[in-house]
């Protein structure tokens, strides 16, 4: 496994590494925009692996729910996998505001709007951090299953996310892929969306993994702690 | 002087080259920064286990 991960890592930075070249340097600058449009390059992986990550977030938080009490070590494995999409949610989420920001001073003439692509996005981004804050500082005893049911109530918010640019009339440009004719990107910058988005995504999938294992260990740690103290105090 | 120099467009302005730097310098240190605290993480965990000592 380990060995796994480090070529896995290793490919990572590799297809990283070609995807900034390729958005810097190798496809044509925007007619209209200039070189600004290359933020998109790195705003759109991060903004699409900010609305799958709280899918697996969700899942892995239905399990914990379906599982805690007649499974509870499968349980935990859920959960931990539950934290660790939580923070790469919040991590892509926080990229895609930030691009997104950077993006629009120069372009819009305005850092921030709250039309409804914008606005659903920050309550994505203000949900997960809720989910951290649960977890974080909740002390009922009940923390991973009230973390789990508002991670089921945060997935509601994705497919608004998703929507918004096609229900509502935004500020935010309309759908670059799937908007029907008209949309889509010219065919000499598309190097740059799907290097970038295949870099972007092996990291997501290297950090969940690496975070997953962090939250393992620190699960058998508390384990072999509470055994510990139970044979002290038999 | 343009910092893009191979890829210099006639519509760039001070703001969008700078916007456009940093918006990449931002991506790269928040995920590497957050890489860097779960390894960080990580090797702590790895050093407990041996009781502090160098493997």
């Amino acid at each position: 496994m380990k060995l796994f991960l480090r070529i896995w890592f290793v490919a990572t930075l590799a297809v990283l590494a070609r995807g900034l070249y390729v958005a810097l340097f190798v496809v044509p600058a925007d007619a209209d925009q200039g070189n600004i449009q290359r933020i998109f390059y790195y705003h759109l992986p991060s903004a699409i692996l900010g609305l799958i990550f709280p899918y697996l977030n969700f899942a892995a938080s239905v399990a914990y729910l379906a599982l805690r009490r007649g499974n509870p070590l499968a349980a935990l494995r859920a959960d931990a996998f539950a934290l660790a999409t939580a923070e790469i949610t919040i991590l892509f989420t926080t990229i895609g505001l930030a691009t997104g920001i950077l993006w629009a001073r120069p372009v819009w003439g305005i850092w921030w709007t709250w039309d409804a692509r914008l606005t659903s996005f920050l309550l994505l981004w203000l949900l997960y951090v809720s989910y951290m804050m649960v977890r974080r500082f909740s002390s009922t005893g009940q923390t991973h299953t009230l973390a789990a049911v508002l991670s089921v109530f945060a997935a509601i918010d994705v497919p608004i996310v998703f929507m918004s640019i096609r229900w509502w009339r935004t500020q935010h440009p309309s759908p670059v892929f799937g908007g029907g004719q008209g949309s889509g990107l010219d065919h000499s910058m598309l190097p740059a969306v799907w290097w970038n988005l295949a870099a972007w995504a092996m990291w997501g999938v290297f950090l969940a993994a690496a975070r997953y294992r962090l939250e393992r260990l620190h699960q058998q740690q508390q384990m072999d702690a509470a055994l510990a103290a139970t044979e002290a105090t038999a | 002087m343009n910092p893009l120099h191979l890829v210099h467009s006639a519509n760039d302005t001070a703001m969008s080259i700078r916007h456009l730097w940093l918006a990449y310098a931002l991506v790269l240190t928040l995920q590497f920064g957050y890489a860097a605290v779960i390894f960080r993480k990580l090797c702590a965990h790895c050093k407990c286990k041996c009781g502090g000592k160098e493997r």
